[in-house]
């Protein structure tokens, strides 16, 4: 599995250099406004290395919460740290943007590039520096399986392979902390499972929030999970802890399911099955 | 990283676009640019004008795909990517704003190229007064594709395109200043104003280059145009939008007191072009520095043609070239005792081509016994008709023969000289020699001052 | 009716409309603020109006409008026909110059033909790029140079008097052919 990714590439001070901060994303009473709705309400986060599940019913603040991350959005309240560094002011914002790969629910693209020049792009944007733009974007595009239509323009791709291309951008600056938005949709099972490994790999060393509707995934691949509803949270723990907490009366075809529909009927007994 | 701008950004559609759509005019249809010394392919300058004059159709093309590469942001929802990477805005404006500079410049150029190609063969005087022209033609449509792209960035609306088109034609129509003065809107837009775009006249002639102030307020005025367009593109903070305008309206201060105010102002005589060149010996045949090529081939029949004309007393003692387009109406002012040529003149032209009739020249030289038209380059009436039979029959009597003025294959020419010239001849033919000259220098008199009557002298040796 | 105002919404005829409102009226006051009628900012108001109505024939899916059940050719030809019917009224309606039977030939072939452009463009290249044929042609065609050859004529077709052969049959030849080509085919992009 890894045996096939020979390219080797050099670390830069940077990155050797030991970290000042404790966790990669830090979050106190963390409050998020999407228009005029306080969408992410009070949120508690404390992420380092590997894998976070982020899950949610729909409308729940999970993309509002990934875009605050990524510091599209600006918090209404509460405080928020990144990479040891407070979310705000100009160059503090470009110093962290280097650092960040995002990709977004709504990936939008350039049509009528390749896909190598579409990730090199986004390379530069995030300034890789020059001489390591083709190496890099070469890793990104044999990491997710795309080698064999990198030069072909992105509007002849299917909408998996676009999300395929869409996670390449977002790793092709080897990010600390990455972002993904329903990263696995439209792909394929075997895609997936090599997802899931690519995620795992990317785990060891990185802060990665994948939110995602596909508990299978968030099963498999994730080392901890956190269950937003409403923009409050509601569970915060591993997998497996997710799915003690849901038994057989719950609705669900697997046990992750079951936890997470007996999660959600705990924090809103009214509600009803959604 | 610009060249993936450049292949797959609209920049290369608009340069292929800027070449095809110029070329097809200038090559394709006989307009004011093909014909006379001031053709596009004659002469330096004028080939620089006249590309000018195809901004009317390339320049509000130029905003529209400026546009329609500013909305592409939009389009395609990449603005929210856009926004977590760490690049600064101006940086990755920068690039596609520098792709499309790049396509419009080569687009540009690259018909200047083909033009120069044929220049290059037909003229033999060489100034340098054809760059600053080239240079705020390429500065204008640099301007207006980054303001297109500026604007669409700001109303990322499908109908931004061919909104701004629409208003650039707009502006390109109402601002065409006729030859005579003032616009085509007679009066409601001042010629400053008016010289706020970039669509200008070809010449008329070969002698007359832009004045200076005029190139420099038209280019100082698209640079504030493409600075406000590049600053909308790049701006992240409404403040420096607002601001964006700035520029735009500190070119129109700098500019509109820089631009000459009347038409007349904005020409000036090209120093160089008109230099006169001559002939060794005597007598004296001089013409312009930029014909200097058919001096050769001008001398002997000049000479010759000096010496009939001594037939006339008070004859002229010179050929020179005039050093003046041709006006519309009436004529340039006479110099004593000189031969005037214009190389415009289809007579002489015709003279210089012919290798059946090695006398033409020399019979377009002494016709009028040395005198020019009287009439202006749209004055064709039946006066104008009358005067050439005249300078026909003058011809004749110094020559001893009635040939027409121009290529005889014409069925027009044949015309004019059967109907009205050739009755005149076979009367003036018979007189005795004193008398033919005696008249002959009454027609001069009257030539040289204009007061008509000339082929009534030749025919009656009396005025009307 | 509500079927027609939703098909106007989602090709954005209020917008164009409004568009097509304000440059008439800003054009026609440029051109009396000089008092004697200027052919050319009257053919440009046709132009514009043709432009901005050249949007809303692309619609927002082309994939959904393919698989729609009913049938497009007669409601699409009739879009256009309503585009040149619009523009032309809009210019007749402001023209209070002139002699307005003659001036209303002019107008009509100008209006059928510019229209028929747009739409050739909105299928060839998609609404986006529907109105660079129209404003393309109108440029192109001032700067050729007004002769009696036949290739003036027909390049310059907008600018000819009424009754020249050559410039009607240039009209109708785009006016019919955009029409139908639209009609027929839509709009691949």
């Amino acid at each position: 599995m890894k045996g096939d990714e020979q390219v080797i590439r050099a670390v830069n001070a940077a990155e050797v250099a030991p970290t000042t901060y404790a966790w990669e994303i830090r979050a106190e009473g963390l409050r998020v406004k999407a228009g005029r709705r306080m969408a992410v309400d009070g949120v508690d986060l404390s992420l380092g290395a590997g894998v976070h599940g982020l899950l949610g019913p729909n409308g729940a603040g999970k993309t509002t919460l990934i875009r605050a991350l990524a510091t599209v959005l600006r918090p209404a309240g509460g405080e928020l740290e990144l990479l040891g560094a407070s979310v705000g002011g100009r160059t503090e914002q470009r110093r962290l943007r280097r650092q960040i790969g995002y990709l977004p629910q709504d990936f939008g693209f350039y049509k009528r590039f390749t896909v190598r020049e579409f990730i090199e792009y986004m390379a530069w944007l995030k300034e890789v520096s020059k001489k390591d733009i083709p190496a890099a974007v070469q890793r990104a595009i044999e990491r997710i399986g795309l080698a064999d239509r990198a030069d072909d323009r992105m509007k002849t791709l299917s909408g998996g392979m676009i999300r395929r291309a869409g996670i390449a951008q977002a790793i092709v600056n080897d990010p600390r902390i990455l972002l993904l938005d329903e990263p696995a949709a439209g792909l394929d099972p075997a895609q997936r499972l090599r997802f899931r490994e690519l995620l795992r790999e990317l785990g060891s060393d990185t802060c990665v929030v994948v939110s995602t509707h596909l508990v299978e995934d968030v099963a498999m691949a994730c080392t901890d999970v956190m269950l937003i509803d409403e923009g409050k949270p509601v569970f915060r723990g591993t997998p497996s802890e997710l799915e003690a907490a849901g038994g057989a009366g719950d609705a669900g075809d697997s046990p992750i399911e079951r936890g997470y529909t007996a999660l959600l009927a705990r924090h809103q007994p009214d509600r009803g099955s959604r | 990283m610009i060249r993936t701008e450049l292949r797959r950004s609209a920049a290369p559609w608009a340069a292929v676009l800027i070449v095809g759509i110029a070329a097809v005019l200038l090559f394709a249809f006989s307009g004011p640019w093909w014909k006379g010394g001031g053709a596009w392919n004659r002469e330096w300058t004028g080939l620089a004008r006249w590309e000018r004059n195809t901004l009317m159709l390339v320049w509000p093309f130029a905003i529209g795909v400026g546009a329609l590469q500013g909305l592409r942001d939009h389009r395609s929802g990449m603005a929210e990517l856009l926004t977590t990477t760490s690049r600064p805005r101006w940086r990755r404006a920068a690039q596609t704003a520098g792709a499309m500079a790049i396509a419009m410049t080569a687009g540009y150029l690259v018909i200047f190229a083909i033009g120069a190609v044929q220049v290059a063969g037909n003229a033999t005087y060489f100034h340098w007064g054809w760059a600053p022209i080239l240079l705020v033609g390429v500065l204008s449509l640099i301007g207006a594709a980054w303001l297109g792209m500026g604007i669409a960035r700001l109303a990322p609306s499908v109908l931004t395109p061919p909104l701004l088109a629409v208003t650039a034609l707009a502006v390109a129509v109402v601002t065409q200043v006729s030859p005579v003065g003032g616009s085509l809107l007679s009066g409601s837009v001042p010629d400053r104003i008016a010289w706020l775009s970039p669509v200008q006249d070809g010449p008329d002639d070969a002698f007359t280059s832009v004045a200076g102030r005029m190139n420099l307020g038209q280019g100082l005025w698209f640079l504030g145009m493409a600075v406000t367009g590049f600053v909308l593109l790049a701006a992240t903070r409404a403040a420096t939008k607002l601001l964006a305008v700035v520029p735009l309206l500190a070119g129109a201060a700098v500019a509109l007191p820089l631009l000459p105010a009347t038409v007349a102002q904005a020409q000036e005589v090209d120093q160089g072009a008109v230099a006169l060149v001559c002939a060794d010996g005597l007598p004296r045949v001089c013409v312009t520095n930029v014909h200097q090529e058919f001096l050769g081939a001008l001398v002997q029949p000049a000479r010759e043609a000096l010496a009939l004309l001594g037939k006339v007393p008070g004859a002229p003692t010179s050929v020179e070239e005039v050093t003046t387009g041709e006006p519309f109406y009436g004529r340039r002012p006479v110099v004593a005792g000189v031969v005037q040529i214009d190389f415009d003149d289809f007579d002489l032209a015709s003279g210089l081509r012919s290798t059946t009739d090695p006398d033409r020249l020399r019979r377009y030289l002494v016709a009028g016994a040395g005198t020019p038209t009287c009439y202006g380059r749209v004055e064709m009436d039946e006066n104008y008709e009358r005067e050439r039979a005249a300078r026909a029959v003058s011809a004749a009597g110094l020559t001893g023969e009635l040939r027409p003025l121009s290529g005889s294959g014409s069925a027009y020419f044949r015309n004019e000289l059967e109907t009205l010239a050739r009755p005149a001849w076979e009367s003036f033919r018979v007189l005795p020699a004193a008398e033919q000259i005696a008249r002959l220098s009454a027609m001069r008199v009257a030539a040289e001052t204009c007061r008509g009557g000339t082929l009534e002298i030749l025919t009656n040796g009396v005025a009307r | 009716m509500r079927w027609f105002v939703l098909y106007a919404r989602s090709r954005g005829i209020p917008l164009a409309l409004a568009a097509i409102l304000l440059s008439t009226t800003s054009f026609w006051a440029l051109a009396a603020l000089d008092g004697a009628p200027d052919p050319e900012l009257s053919v440009l108001i046709l132009v514009a109006g043709t432009a901005f109505a050249a949007a809303g024939l692309t619609g927002q899916d082309i994939a959904l409008d393919r698989i729609a059940a009913i049938r497009w050719p007669p409601r699409r030809a009739v879009h256009v026909l309503a585009i040149a019917v619009v523009v032309g009224s809009a210019l007749l309606f402001l023209q209070n110059w002139g002699d307005p039977l003659s001036l209303a030939g002019v107008v009509l072939r100008d209006t059928f033909g510019l229209t028929g452009l747009a739409a050739l463009g909105a299928t060839l290249c998609g609404g986006q790029y529907a109105w660079t044929f129209p404003t393309g042609w109108f440029a192109f065609s001032l700067g050729v140079p007004i002769d009696a050859s036949v290739l003036s004529q027909v390049a310059g077709w907008l600018w000819q008097p009424p009754g020249t052969p050559a410039a009607t049959a240039a009209s109708l030849v785009l006016g019919i052919g955009g029409t139908l080509a639209y009609a027929v085919c839509g709009n691949r992009r």
